[in-house]
């Protein structure tokens, strides 16, 4: 009867609307399409279960359904990668961190991260300026921007 | 024995972002206060969002604009930080917009790199705490009344609903924009260099 139980649950999480599958069943950050996906999933993995368990006539009633139907969640959770749960949501239209003063021997340096991108930036000046680049009238700006990794291109 | 170190090198996407920048801090520096010195500003990008899942180099094919508005915004706190003077501060943000239902357009701000691919264009808008556009840069097929309003949303994004009004900038930190509110990038900017101040002068004991 538990067994019978636990299936029509796992149906009725697929009937729900996805916002709902979202809000009881997945963790922050998860969309409601992928929440829907979860639910299939979760629905396939009760059958298949409940079909095994038929088969080899084994009980395992210390277990609750909600414990079960956690574990099951996590399972699936790490089989589609979303163990990572909170950089996820940090991704999504954040509000950005800044860290001054980075570099110390710099005269001002700032480590900056939004959207998934960091960057470290340093300023030195006013320094004195090469003979060819010295401007009579204003300071001379030089920006370098060096990439994350291999040539940039 | 022989040691090669391969260090990452910029290349043309990097001259150009460069170029970018030099334009857009060289209108918000004041040049004029410090002649015949140079300001040195290095960017060195630790992370990106694709990078962060592999460690291959970006393709040469991939747009410049995301990687646009987190220079900017880098190299104006490390510029604040070093107490170079400037006439003002600038906010960027990149804005997507992809095609909706029929000849409707989404706007989409601080795209992922999903939604920077799914994008019919790309905007990077950057906004003065005066309500100036100092920047913008466009990519993609777009017409000229999307172009507005997503400069629109990213003025708001940037400088508040206001539109860049900065005697009520003090008002608006105090209250930390509410509860529901997304805080706009330049008070959050404001925000962050006030904290570093107060962190910065606590040996004074004036807090």
């Amino acid at each position: 009867m538990r067994l019978l139980r636990l299936q029509i649950d796992a149906i009725l999480l697929v009937a729900l609307s996805g916002s709902a599958v979202q809000s009881l069943y997945c963790p922050e950050g998860c969309r409601a399409e992928d929440a829907i996906v979860i639910a299939v999933l979760l629905h396939l993995v009760v059958a298949a279960e409940n079909f095994l368990r038929v088969r080899s006539k084994s009980d395992r009633k210390s277990q609750s359904t909600p414990a079960r139907l956690r574990h099951f969640l996590e399972t699936i959770y790490l089989a589609i990668g979303f163990e990572n749960t909170t950089q996820h949501t940090t991704m999504s239209a954040s509000q950005p961190e800044v860290i001054f003063n980075s570099l110390p021997h710099a005269d001002g340096s700032a480590t900056y991260s939004c959207n998934g991108y960091t960057i470290i930036g340093t300023v030195n000046g006013p320094i004195e300026a090469q003979r060819r680049d010295e401007l009579s009238e204003e300071s001379f700006l030089e920006v370098n921007i060096r990439p994350a990794s291999g040539t940039g291109g | 024995m022989h040691v090669l170190i391969q260090y990452a090198a910029p290349g043309p996407r990097e001259r150009h972002l460069e170029t970018l920048l030099y334009s857009t801090l060289r209108a918000l520096i004041l040049t004029h206060a410090q002649p015949r010195s140079l300001i040195q500003l290095t960017l060195q990008i630790l992370r990106t969002p694709s990078a962060a899942a592999s460690s291959a180099p970006v393709p040469q094919t991939a747009t410049h604009l995301p990687w646009l508005p987190p220079l900017l915004q880098t190299g104006l706190l490390a510029l604040l930080n070093g107490n170079v003077p400037l006439t003002g501060t600038a906010t960027s943000v990149l804005v997507a917009l992809s095609k909706g239902a029929g000849n409707s357009s989404a706007i989409v701000l601080d795209p992922t790199e999903k939604e920077v691919a799914a994008a019919s264009s790309l905007h990077v808008f950057a906004w003065s705490s005066r309500g100036e556009l100092v920047l913008a840069e466009s990519e993609g097929a777009f017409e000229v009344g999307q172009w507005k309003e997503a400069a629109e949303a990213a003025k708001k994004r940037c400088i508040g609903a206001k539109g860049g009004a900065i005697e009520d900038a003090d008002v608006e930190m105090g209250d930390a924009n509410g509860v529901g509110a997304v805080q706009s990038l330049d008070s959050w900017l404001r925000t962050s260099v006030a904290t570093e101040m107060a962190n910065s002068t606590r040996w004074r004991g004036e807090v």
